[in-house]
This record gives C-alpha cells, sequence and structure tokens, in this order.
C-alpha cells in the first residue's frame, strides 16, 4: 500500500509509487533550507505547512511601531496552534525590518507607549519556559516587568549602544539583574558598541557569585573586565579566561591595579585565540601607575617583544614615544612582532605623526599588517558633522605612506568612516588593493530631527576582501538598505530602490560593486 | 608479517539478495556497527536488514566502500534549529555524482540511510533533496515530488498572508 503523503483524514493525497519518507526526514530537509524556501514549502500543502511552522515561528520578534503588528503579535502568541511553535522571543524594533531577521542586535524600542501592550502580551505568553533572551537597550524595562517570570532563563543577550545622544542609566540594568533568575543563567551574549556602554552593562551586573560558562561578544566583540579587588588576583584572572575565549576579540581590562597582574594576564592571553585588541585602563581606584609612570613604562617595553595584538589606550605613548620624545634622543626600541595598532587619535595628529615613514613607527612597520583608525566618539555634540575626527586627506596620506614605507609594510586591514568610501579612495587605493584583506567602513549619522529625542544611529560594514571563492570579481555580497543610511548604494551600487529591496531579501544572492575591490562581503551590522 | 585479515560480514536484504562486505565498511552504519558488538562469537548467519531493498544496499555499501576509514560524526552533533544556524548545502563533488539517482532511487537510500543509521548519508540525501527544492515555487515543488494541493483557497490566502507577517519579522 503506497504511503500516505498528504496530511492525514480526508485530505491525505496519494503518494507515487515509492515510499514518502517520514515527518523526522522531511524535517531533517527543511532544516536545510534558507527561510525563503521554507515559507514556500508551507504553501505546497497541509502536510508541509504543518512541517514549516517550527522553523517559521521559531523565532517571534515583538516590539514594531506599528499596532497592527502588536495586534498581530498577540494573536500569534495566544493562538494555541502557533505558540508551542515559538521557542525564541525578541522584544525589537527594527526600522529596517528584514535585518531584523539577520542581526540579533539589531533592535531598539523608540516607542515606549507600546511598552503597556507588549507587557500584556508578554504576560499573555507562557514565557516561563523560555532558555532565551534578547534584550534591547530601548526593551530594558520591558525586560525588568518579564523577567521574574524567565525562570529558566539560560542565556541572556543584551544590545547596548553607545551611539545614543544620552547614555543609558544603569538602574535598569541593576533591576534586571536582581530580578534575574541567575542562578540558571550560563551564557551571556553582549552586543556593544563601544567599551563604555559594555563597562555600564558589566558594572550593573558585577555578581560575584555568578561564573558564567560563556560569554559571547558578538559583532563588535569588545569585552569589559573590571577588577573585583575583594576576589583576589586567581579568581579575577579566572574569570577573565571564562570570558567568551573562543570569540572575544577586543578584551578591555579596567581597573586593574598591579603589574603582576598585568603580566599574568599576558601570559594568558592565548585563552583567547580571535583576541585581536587588548585595552587596559588604569583610571580606576587602585591605580598604581600611569602612562607615564617609569615602572610601567618599563615592563611594557619587556613584554613589546612577545606582543602580537595590542592597542593601549592609556600607554600609546609608551609604545610610540612622540617624534618629540626621538628628536630628543629616546630610543624608540622595536616591536618585532607587533602586527596591528588600534589608534584612537584627534584629528590632525594622524597624517604627519602616524606615518610608518615616520620614525615613530619605523621599528614596527615590518611585521605591521593592521591599521585600525578610530575616531574620538565622546563629547562629540552632533554625530552627523563631528563624528569622525580625520580629514580624507589625512586618512590617504597615511594609507599611501604605509604603502611606501621602505619596511615594506603591508597593510592587510583598513578601518575608515563611511564618507570616505568613495572612488577618490578607491582609485588611491587600486595599486594596492590586492594586498587588502579587510575594509571596515564605519559610518552614522543624525537621522531623526522630529522630535526633542532625536535618535542618531551608526554601523560597521566589514567587508572582506579574501574571499577566494569563485565567486565574481570586483563585488560585495550584502546590500542592506544603503539609500537609507549613506550615500554608498548611489557610489557602488546602481539600480532601483526596489531592486535593492529586492536584493535585501536575498543577500546572498546579489551583489554591489566597489571599484577595485576583488572580493566579497563577509560580514556587517547595523547598530543603533 | 602479513597484515591481518579483514573480518568479513554477511547481510541479506529484504529481497534476499546477500552481500558480502569488509566489517570496517559495514561498520559505517552504527545499526550493524551496535549489532556487530552485540555478537560476540563470530556468526556465518547474515545479518537480517528487512528494511532495504538489494538494489538500495548496493549503492549504500558504495557509499560506505568510498568513506570507509573516514572518522564518524559524533552522535550527539546537536545543532540549534534557529536563525542563527548555519544552513548549507554543500555536497562533496564524489557524493554529488554518487547522489545523481532517481529521485525514487534517492528516497530509497535516505530512509536507507536512516534506518541503518549512518549519518553523512542521510546528510547527503537530505542536503540533495533540499538544492531540488530551492529557489522553486509551491507549484513547482508540487510538482517534482507529484503532491497534490489540499489546501482550500481560503487556507492558502490565510497562510500566504501568515507568511507575509512573519516575513517581516
Amino acid at each position: 500500500m503506497p504511503a500516505r503523503w498528504g496530511a492525514g483524514g480526508e485530505s491525505a493525497q496519494v503518494m507515487p509509487v515509492f515510499p514518502s519518507p517520514p515527518e523526522e526526514i522531511w524535517l531533517q530537509i527543511l532544516a536545510q533550507l534558507p527561510m525563503d524556501d521554507i515559507r514556500t514549502m508551507a504553501l505546497v500543502n497541509r502536510t508541509f505547512h504543518s512541517y514549516s511552522r517550527a522553523f517559521i515561528w521559531r523565532t517571534l520578534t515583538l516590539g514594531t511601531v506599528d499596532s497592527n503588528d502588536q495586534e498581530k503579535a498577540q494573536r500569534i502568541l495566544r493562538d494555541p496552534d502557533l505558540t508551542p511553535f515559538v521557542k525564541h522571543l525578541r522584544f525589537s524594533h527594527s526600522q529596517f525590518s528584514l535585518a531584523g531577521r539577520y542581526n540579533l542586535w539589531f533592535c531598539s524600542m523608540p516607542v515606549r507607549t507600546k511598552l503597556g501592550i507588549l507587557k500584556q502580551v508578554a504576560w499573555a505568553h507562557p514565557i516561563t519556559s523560555f532558555r532565551r533572551l534578547y534584550l534591547s537597550q530601548r526593551s530594558i524595562d520591558l525586560a525588568v516587568a518579564i523577567v521574574p517570570r524567565l525562570r529558566n532563563i539560560r542565556r541572556l543577550s543584551v544590545s547596548v549602544f553607545y551611539y545614543l545622544p544620552t547614555l543609558p542609566s544603569l538602574d535598569p540594568y541593576r533591576k534586571l539583574w536582581s530580578s534575574l533568575h541567575v542562578d540558571r543563567l550560563r551564557c551571556l551574549d553582549l552586543k556593544f558598541a563601544s567599551t563604555t556602554s559594555i563597562q555600564l552593562v558589566s558594572e550593573a551586573i558585577r555578581d560575584p557569585s555568578i561564573v558564567f560558562t560563556s560569554l559571547e561578544v558578538m559583532v563588535l566583540d569588545f569585552a569589559v573586565y573590571n577588577m573585583i579587588p575583594t576576589l583576589g588576583l586567581e579568581e579575577n584572572i579566572r574569570r577573565i579566561a571564562n570570558l567568551g575565549r573562543m570569540t572575544l576579540r577586543s578584551l578591555s581590562i579596567s581597573f586593574m591595579s598591579t603589574l603582576e597582574e598585568l603580566a599574568i594576564l599576558l601570559s594568558g592571553l592565548n585563552f583567547f585565540p580571535k583576541l585581536l585588541h587588548l585595552y587596559f585602563s588604569s583610571n580606576g581606584n587602585n591605580s598604581s601607575y600611569t602612562s607615564s609612570d617609569v615602572t610601567f613604562r618599563n615592563f611594557i617595553a619587556k613584554h613589546k617583544s612577545t606582543l602580537v595584538h595590542l592597542s593601549l589606550k592609556d600607554v600609546v605613548d609608551t609604545l610610540f614615544p612622540s617624534v618629540q620624545a626621538l628628536a630628543e634622543g629616546e630610543d624608540p626600541g622595536s616591536c618585532p612582532t607587533l602586527e596591528s595598532i588600534h589608534l584612537i587619535c584627534q584629528r590632525g595628529l594622524l597624517a604627519p605623526t602616524w606615518s610608518v615613514g615616520n620614525p615613530v613607527l619605523t621599528p614596527y612597520s615590518s611585521t605591521l599588517t593592521t591599521l585600525v583608525v578610530d575616531h574620538p566618539w565622546i563629547g562629540q555634540s552632533s554625530l552627523l558633522y563631528g563624528f569622525f575626527g580625520f580629514e580624507f586627506e589625512e586618512i590617504l596620506a597615511l594609507i599611501q605612506s604605509l604603502y611606501k614605507s621602505p619596511n615594506g609594510c603591508i597593510l592587510r586591514r583598513l578601518k575608515v568612516p563611511i564618507k570616505f568610501i568613495s572612488p577618490q579612495l578607491f582609485d588611491a587605493l587600486a595599486m594596492y588593493l590586492e594586498q587588502l584583506d579587510t575594509l571596515d567602513v564605519l559610518y552614522g549619522e543624525v537621522v531623526g530631527h522630529r522630535n526633542s529625542n532625536r535618535e542618531s544611529q551608526a554601523g560597521f560594514v566589514l567587508f572582506d576582501l579574501r574571499d577566494d571563492s569563485d565567486r565574481p570579481p570586483h563585488t560585495i555580497g550584502r546590500v542592506f538598505q544603503w539609500n537609507e543610511v549613506t550615500g554608498l548604494s548611489k557610489l557602488v551600487s546602481a539600480g532601483s530602490e526596489h531592486e535593492n529591496r529586492s536584493r535585501q531579501r536575498d543577500p546572498g544572492q546579489h551583489a554591489i560593486t566597489v571599484p577595485g575591490a576583488k572580493n566579497t562581503l563577509c560580514k556587517m551590522g547595523w547598530a543603533y | 608479517m602479513a597484515a591481518p585479515a579483514t573480518q568479513q560480514i554477511k547481510i541479506r536484504c529484504n529481497d534476499e539478495k546477500e552481500f558480502t562486505v569488509d566489517r570496517d565498511v559495514l561498520e559505517r552504519s552504527v545499526l550493524i556497527k551496535n549489532m556487530l558488538e552485540d555478537v560476540t562469537e563470530q556468526q556465518d548467519a547474515p545479518i537480517p536488514l528487512p528494511n532495504v531493498s538489494g538494489p538500495v544496499m548496493a549503492k549504500v555499501l558504495e557509499y560506505c566502500t568510498h568513506h570507509r576509514g573516514e572518522p564518524l560524526p559524533s552522535a550527539d552533533t546537536e545543532q540549534s534549529q534557529d536563525e542563527t544556524r548555519k544552513r548549507t548545502t554543500d555536497i562533496s563533488e564524489w557524493d554529488q555524482k554518487f547522489i545523481t539517482v532517481d529521485q525514487e532511487m534517492l528516497f530509497e537510500i535516505i530512509l536507507a540511510a536512516n534506518y541503518l543509521d549512518i549519518k553523512s548519508l542521510l546528510d547527503v540525501g537530505c542536503k540533495t533533496v533540499a538544492n531540488m527544492i530551492k529557489g522553486k515555487t509551491p507549484e513547482e515543488i508540487r510538482k517534482l515530488f507529484n503532491i497534490v494541493n489540499d489546501f482550500t483557497p481560503e487556507e492558502e490566502a490565510q497562510i500566504k498572508k501568515e507568511n507575509e507577517w512573519a516575513e517581516d519579522r
């Protein structure tokens, strides 16, 4: 007897002569499909509709500003047919709605008046079984309201973005932490845009009784650890070693009180295979050193020979003595293994000082492959006009000086503000792009002037130029509403808004072109 | 010194077709591996495989022979199926050629791989079917797998509406 292929009952459909796979096999097949194809499968027949729902409704996002959406969300969460499928619940608002499907950290909730509705929704839903919770900065109040019910939460994801004009208050985070059933929490995801914001949260959630098995810092990869004097050095170091050792790319250690602690930490850096940047902050109460402290300078000088990636905000002067100091006969020393430098500079400082042709960087240029030029975030009254501290010519001069270095410096990674992404830049880099692996593009602008609660947005785009796959050359593989945020679409992507929108639905199959760049985008993200 | 002879195991399919196969090849199947471990003494009687036919078993053995010696995937490769899961339908060149069979044989292989507990073969089969589905419309999928649309027009409209909303999340 042939297998039944349909939904069962009267409407079941007879299948062909060969046996139909059981549900478990079809679920495995569906698991291999992108979400768009799973939605298509839902339209094939009742059986596949039933199979597909578990995938389609697995993650439910709430918090959009449209009141119709709120009603739909309530309907879904109260629908006994759909509720069992919802395994992940996100509270978010995404102005770029599609992006929410791809980026967990893309969320905020600007309309506070909707909080009441959302609270009702959350209370109506049997959320007590949820294991994971994603929070944005703007949904923190909602989270505080519902977390007492999340008794089984294992994983908490928190997004806090520093680009907002007003820094978030710590109080909600403290409330959140005090009401959270942290005894079962095993994983903390932090998605931050700045070390300052992560500091805010880590301060709020500092609790010596909690040991995480995992702390994942996604996308922007920053983590801050505040030394806790009462725990002793050994325990602090152990906790640092637990900080997302597999994912962490940037680590900031604050309130480190002694050089011995620093020495032990440096010796343990192999715990972090992906760590690119290491920051030390000595501005704690127990600070016993400064960047000008002779002991500390000697300490850094001693460890320079083994460092590979280093970014020391407070001690950059120690590693890189000023031109003036060199002129006065100071030995610049050498750091034969240094591969990356992260510069946090003020305008005007860059071009004349930080160039490989300059004796300041010469000792390092033979191994230097990464240069990150950062910007002063703090204290800018306007993110749009004062966002980045450099002029285009400064950036260009620096890049060119790096390439022209007689020591053969090869620039592999470059991070620049998006306003400098132009034909001029690509022209200037044309002959060097073969060597460039990664291009980080930073952008930001003020998007709302409608009321006093002006909102800002900023983001990062990382172009990986190393891809040696068979994809067509000179392409970048993803488009994300460029036209709404930057002028990049006009520059690098031809096509109408409609085309751009269709591309967003299937970012893997369309491309935009960067002249001279040869390969594909590997990663990008947005922050609000 | 001569290498120790590989133990030969006999299996019998549901159509009475018998195969004599090296033990390490057969042990790609977790089901058979467990069976063999449960048997302490060497038995001459063939292992019955009532859910697999001779032609399908021949294909399965071709796969197992090609992949013999490769490490078996761990049993607890639990993968979260949320949106963060990487969906990949990449299949190696040899596997692609191997799995280029008619649809009936493809599903028979998948069912056999599932029954015999050969995870890698099951993956190849599922990925192949997924690749057949990708990018197609519901109607094309129905045609491909000979599926009858049992939705009422109202149901279909409702699901489309539902999908539309889900798509925007």
